[in-house]
């Protein structure tokens, strides 16, 4: 049919850091009919490399774009909209759409929003807190082995935590802007304020009408929205982790009717005893035991931080959570059925939510494809999180692809990866880089290497067919700061 | 007047405490078997704390600023009540508990092991820099340490930390909506954490995960002391075997209890896994079955522990079954069908008495093992070797077939010991050695140094003096006349005979050290290896028959270290790590070598050595030069930078500076 859409340019800028901005040019013959962008943003990014990727977008759309995508409120993502806000000043969008999780109307995302900013809160009271403390006890220099080295770690991690609750409200890459300090919140506003047209997007809803992408059937998968939030609660399903410990079983999850909206976690408050006053030593008996205490000789066993330090733990999960409010989604291409898949971060529970009855059955009646026919169909996968462990699902996601020439984009710069992820190593997955490999023929394109070099991913390319390899090379370019696949679907 | 002090001891001091934790007291199937009376061993000079010989309860709440006051046992109220009340809101009882469980523990390890315990010591330096080991009295233990739920054992402070948290409402379960729990009233997390320190102080390398099974040792033994502890009180296996009625099964009887015990705490859902479960399908309780497959798919460090426990408590089920197979058939008049109705009363007492003769048993030989396993890199091969050299040892005659049942129970799992050709009790283990295997005279060399020890730390109680006489035999002591260990080793310095030492040993002795790595002694100087001795235990077990075991123990471990790097075709090298080079060697890796000696007390001689050799055992033999052991070393090269990281599931561990804080924290809902 020749007025419909029939090839996508998918281009996948450097950030100069970990970082997801991606540029959609969807063409019908040779002429760009619509144009979308999805996130930018980057880890601590430098404002230089930003400015330079907001710019490049300015040009190639001449300054307009049909469709502005914001996936999830983490710096990685959305820091480019305070970092490059001159630039992107300058460019019109015709359309904005978020996650519900963003609808400051949604009963549960109200809920949701509030007693996350609690939490970060009392996090950042506590890492502070630690740190503080740490620093005074650094003052005491003692004569046992691992002492000193065991608070430097201690003070490590905490400043560490510190980075990544400063990352969660998005004040880390904004710290050094001239202009003031915006955070993640700020950069959200400013994005729900580009368009009229701003619109708040449910698992199972179909968008087919989008004036420009006659052809193309945007089908929102996730996040999941439920009253008791488990999804959410379940960053790290052991099942769907990529850790290949294959005999492991499954823990049936909890049912969840009945259950309140949203569990009581530690709410202990500070400085109150859980014992009655009685048992409290006071005076003269607190004295001496606090002298015996504060002694070298015991000096180096105390606890005083341990309570403290869970905040780290914790501060890794909120992380997790928010990357679950992701808003995934899958365009199918044209007549073509051929599908590209756009999870954001989304972690296990939201690739579950996925496939919920209520939410396959509408997206099965509204746009003729399921969950599972989507992956099924999955021929172009940006994949999740940078390639985490944790930021593809296996059951729910990477092992229900299996079209024969699936390609692979990830958004990762693995130099970048900060130590407060997990470090490089981590990043990618090797487990899931292993898959991948297998599934896509060694077609992985990754933003720090292009084509990737690794030896089973060479030898795979190697037993494909020459005009096919040809025909891979041919449609991966790599620009100045973004790598960029053609997908040809006519 | 002064009052005449008393000569008399009570053998016990009787303490009452919870037998699984509060929350069984509140289902009305356990409420009346969950308190128990523990009988620890008596203290006379017991201090609030409580504190005593091993352990000082410590009761700071930093997160509440609070210290709260120790109680103190010795008070005539609490003693002739057999102490507190268990209770939730009184924190004097909180700290009772803890001491009693952890006394338990301890004295269930000073039985089969034949000797007092020690901590693992800490190393100070003095004002000019000098490392010295220091004596630990007592652990420390933290009965309120933090909030959350995780409780752990920290070897740098020499410390155990107990958690307290809100409950969350789970649905059918029996925590209070908001109640806050305390990990410290739970025999097992008790029982566990206590298990870390007791093995932490016998063997410090194996924190090291160099192989997969190293990391599920730790956790897996620390449940198999807690399990396996529970069936000691027969009052427990006794209400179970009581509401069993017809359903005599041992299996499922047992397996089921282990599995509920398990429960409560939280910290067993691997080991649910490994027991059994009931099948959703048919509501039926069914035992999960092993499979040869078992050892090679369960990688991920829970998993892997809780396939030693499954292992060692499926050997004690086997045992269970066959000593009472005769009280089935005289109960059951061949039938092996018990009639409907309650059983009857004296045939509950035997069987729940039966069973806690096997799990004290089996604690006993399970604890007794890790005398004879290697001090470094341990796997549950080796493990398999101790446990049935140790018992064989000990027990001459194996009538219940013990040994048979705990090897079935391994091989079930696919558990074979590297090197040997089939598996029965005489091919596993290992076979002591004779004075042609000690041709050189390593014991002969050692004879007087052996004699002398033996002499002066016989009759030694006091744990802080069996510490410092040792270490004076360790480092050598001129005024006393000791010469010590390392220089005795070097004394002879003949070709034959440091060749011989090495093939014993599994440690390099000759000047070549330097090519694996291995740093020089601090002590002896440039021209002498540098070997770091462990432990140096004196040690009396008796046996069934009333036999005596008399040995001395010594452990030597060897540290190398080693750059890893991939050659051109792709495979791994491992060459001598060298400081101050600029350009990359490669991985870093602190490869570590060592053995266990074990000598004969009534005639000085070497009985045993269990070696992790440094190099490979064959380039031993003929006249080549000693090479890396690479198996060992690709092992713990996978272990610490390749694919097993991840497949054990440590690749994406939280950092923490407490190692075993990490392993069993609790992913709690972060709202």
């Amino acid at each position: 049919m020749s007025d419909n859409i029939n090839s996508l340019q998918f281009r996948m800028y450097h950030t100069g850091s970990v970082g997801d901005c991606l540029l959609l040019l969807f063409r019908k013959k040779e002429v760009i009919s619509f144009k979308m962008l999805i996130d930018c943003g980057g880890w601590n990014a430098d404002k230089a490399s930003i400015n330079a990727c907001a710019a490049d977008i300015l040009q190639v759309t001449g300054g307009e774009i049909d469709l502005l995508v914001v996936t999830h409120q983490h710096e990685d993502h959305v820091s480019g909209f305070n970092q490059a806000r001159a630039v992107f000043d300058q460019l019109k969008v015709k359309e904005v759409w978020m996650s519900w999780v963003e609808d400051a109307n949604d009963e549960i995302a109200k809920i949701l929003k509030e007693k996350y900013g609690k939490k970060l809160k009392e996090l950042r009271k506590a890492t502070e807190l630690a740190l503080a403390q740490i620093r005074q006890q650094e003052k005491t220099k003692l004569n046992v082995k691992r002492y000193g080295q065991r608070l430097g770690m201690s003070k490590t991690i905490m400043t560490d935590t510190l980075n990544l609750i400063s990352f969660e409200e998005g004040k880390m890459a904004a710290s050094k802007l001239v202009t003031g300090k915006r955070t993640n919140d700020d950069a959200m506003k400013y994005v729900k304020s580009k368009s009229k047209k701003m619109q708040f997007r449910l698992p199972g809803e179909v968008i087919t009408d989008r004036k420009g992408a006659e052809g193309l059937k945007f089908y929102i998968l996730g996040p999941p929205r439920d009253a008791d939030m488990r999804f959410f609660k379940d960053p790290e399903n052991p099942e769907e982790l990529y850790k290949l410990s294959a005999t492991a079983e499954i823990p049936e999850a909890e049912p969840s009717t009945g259950n309140p909206i949203l569990r009581s976690g530690i709410n202990l408050e500070e400085d109150i005893s859980p014992f009655e006053k009685r048992f409290h030593l006071n005076g003269a008996e607190k004295s001496d035991f606090l002298k015996l205490y504060n002694s070298a000789d015991y000096r180096w066993r105390q606890i005083e931080n341990d309570w403290l330090e869970t905040a780290a733990s914790i501060a890794m999960r909120a992380t997790n959570l928010t990357n679950n409010t992701s808003l995934a989604m899958a365009i199918e291409l044209g007549t073509s059925g051929k599908v590209l898949l756009l999870p954001a971060d989304a972690q296990s529970g939201n690739w579950m939510g996925w496939h919920k009855p209520d939410v396959k059955r509408k997206l099965k009646a509204k746009g003729g494809k399921d969950t599972r026919e989507l992956l099924e169909n999955t021929v172009l996968y940006k994949v999740g999180h940078h390639g985490s462990h944790n930021g593809t699902a296996s059951k729910s996601g990477l092992d229900l692809m299996n079209h024969k020439q699936l390609v692979a984009m990830m958004p990762l710069v693995q130099s970048k990866v900060p130590k407060e992820w997990g470090g490089a190593n981590n990043f990618p997955a090797k487990a899931l880089y292993e898959v991948l490999i297998g599934k896509t023929k060694g077609r992985v394109i990754r933003t720090d290497e292009g084509i990737i070099n690794d030896p089973k991913a060479v030898s795979k390319r190697k037993e494909m067919s020459a005009v096919d390899r040809k025909a891979f090379e041919k449609a991966v370019k790599t620009g100045k700061n973004y790598l960029e696949f053609t997908l040809d679907f006519s | 007047m002064k009052k005449k002090k008393n000569t008399i001891r009570p053998p016990y001091r009787k303490l009452r405490g919870y037998a699984f934790d509060p929350t069984t007291s509140l289902d009305l199937d356990t409420a009346d078997i969950n308190q128990i009376i523990y009988q620890v061993p008596w203290e006379d000079d017991l201090e609030p704390g409580p504190e005593g010989e091993y352990i000082k309860v410590i009761d700071r709440d930093p997160a509440s600023n609070a210290i709260y006051e120790p109680v103190d046992l010795n008070d005539p109220v609490i003693l002739a009540s057999d102490g507190l009340t268990p209770s939730e809101t009184n924190p004097k009882f909180h700290q009772q508990m803890l001491y009693a469980v952890i006394m338990y523990t301890i004295k269930n390890f000073e039985k089969a092991l034949g000797r007092k315990v020690l901590w693992s010591p800490v190393e100070k330096f003095d004002k000019a820099g000098k490392r010295k080991i220091e004596f630990v009295e007592k652990m420390l233990v933290y009965p309120h340490a933090f909030r959350g739920q995780n409780a752990y054992y920290s070897p740098d402070r020499k410390a155990l930390l107990f958690g307290y948290y809100n409950a969350e409402p789970v649905d059918g379960g029996l925590f209070l909506p908001g109640g806050i729990v305390y990990s410290c009233l739970s025999h097992d997390i008790i029982a566990h954490e206590t298990t870390h320190a007791l093995l932490d102080g016998m063997y410090s390398r194996y924190m090291e995960v160099t192989h997969p099974d190293v990391g599920g040792f730790h956790e897996g033994f620390a449940d198999i002391v807690a399990l396996l502890q529970h069936f000691t009180y027969p009052e427990i296996v006794r209400n179970q075997i009581r509401k069993a009625k017809g359903q005599l099964d041992a299996e499922n009887l047992l397996a089921k209890l282990a599995v509920e015990f398990g429960q409560s705490t939280g910290l067993h859902h691997s080991l649910r896994d490994a027991i059994g479960k009931t099948n959703e399908d048919t509501g039926a309780w069914e035992r999960s079955l092993p499979s040869t497959r078992d050892y090679e798919n369960n990688l991920e460090c829970h998993d892997r522990g809780a396939l030693l426990v499954s292992a060692v408590f499926d050997a004690f089920i086997a045992i269970y079954k066959n000593r009472t197979a005769d009280l089935v058939r005289l109960a059951t008049n061949g039938t092996g069908v018990v009639p409907q109705g309650d059983i009857h009363p004296d045939l509950v007492n035997r069987l729940a008495e039966e069973a806690a003769k096997v799990a004290s048993h089996v604690l006993n030989m399970c604890v007794r093992a890790l005398d004879y396993c290697p001090p470094v890199d341990l796997n549950y091969g080796d493990y398999l070797r101790a446990l049935i050299t140790a018992d064989r040892e000990l027990v001459a005659y194996d009538d219940h077939n013990y040994r048979i049942a705990f090897i079935n129970a391994f091989r079930k799992r696919g558990i074979f010991p590297e090197g040997v050709p089939n598996l029965s009790v005489d091919t596993l283990s290992y076979q002591p050695l004779d004075d042609q295997g000690d041709k050189a005279g390593f014991s002969s060399q050692l004879v007087g140094f052996l004699r002398q020890f033996k002499d002066r730390l016989s009759y030694k109680t006091d744990r802080a003096e069996i510490f410092e006489e040792t270490q004076k035999f360790i480092s050598g002591n001129s005024d006393k006349g000791i010469t010590g260990f390392h220089k005795l080793l070097f004394q002879n310095r003949s070709n034959l005979h440091i060749k011989r030492f090495e093939e014993i040993t599994g440690l390099v002795l000759s000047s070549r050290f330097r090519d694996f790595g291995i740093n020089h002694s601090r002590t002896y100087g440039r021209n002498f290896p540098a070997i770091e001795i462990h432990s140096l235990r004196i040690l009396n077990k008796s046996g069934p028959g009333g036999n005596m075991q008399n040995q001395i123990i010594m452990s030597l471990v060897q540290n190398c270290t080693v750059a890893a790097h991939e050659n051109a075709k792709g495979e791994m090298e491992f060459s001598r790590y060298q400081y101050g080079r600029r350009n990359n060697q490669g991985e870093k890796l602190h490869f570590r070598g060592g053995c266990t000696l074990i000598f004969d007390l009534d005639d000085l001689r070497l009985r045993h050595a269990i070696r992790k050799p440094v190099f490979a055992v064959s380039s031993n033999g003929g006249r080549g030069a000693l090479k890396f052991n690479k198996e060992r070393l690709l092992m713990q090269y996978r272990c610490e930078y390749g694919d097993l990281l991840e497949k054990m599931g440590l690749a994406g561990l939280q950092r923490n500076t407490e190692p075993f804080a990490a392993i069993h924290e609790v992913q709690n809902n972060i709202l």
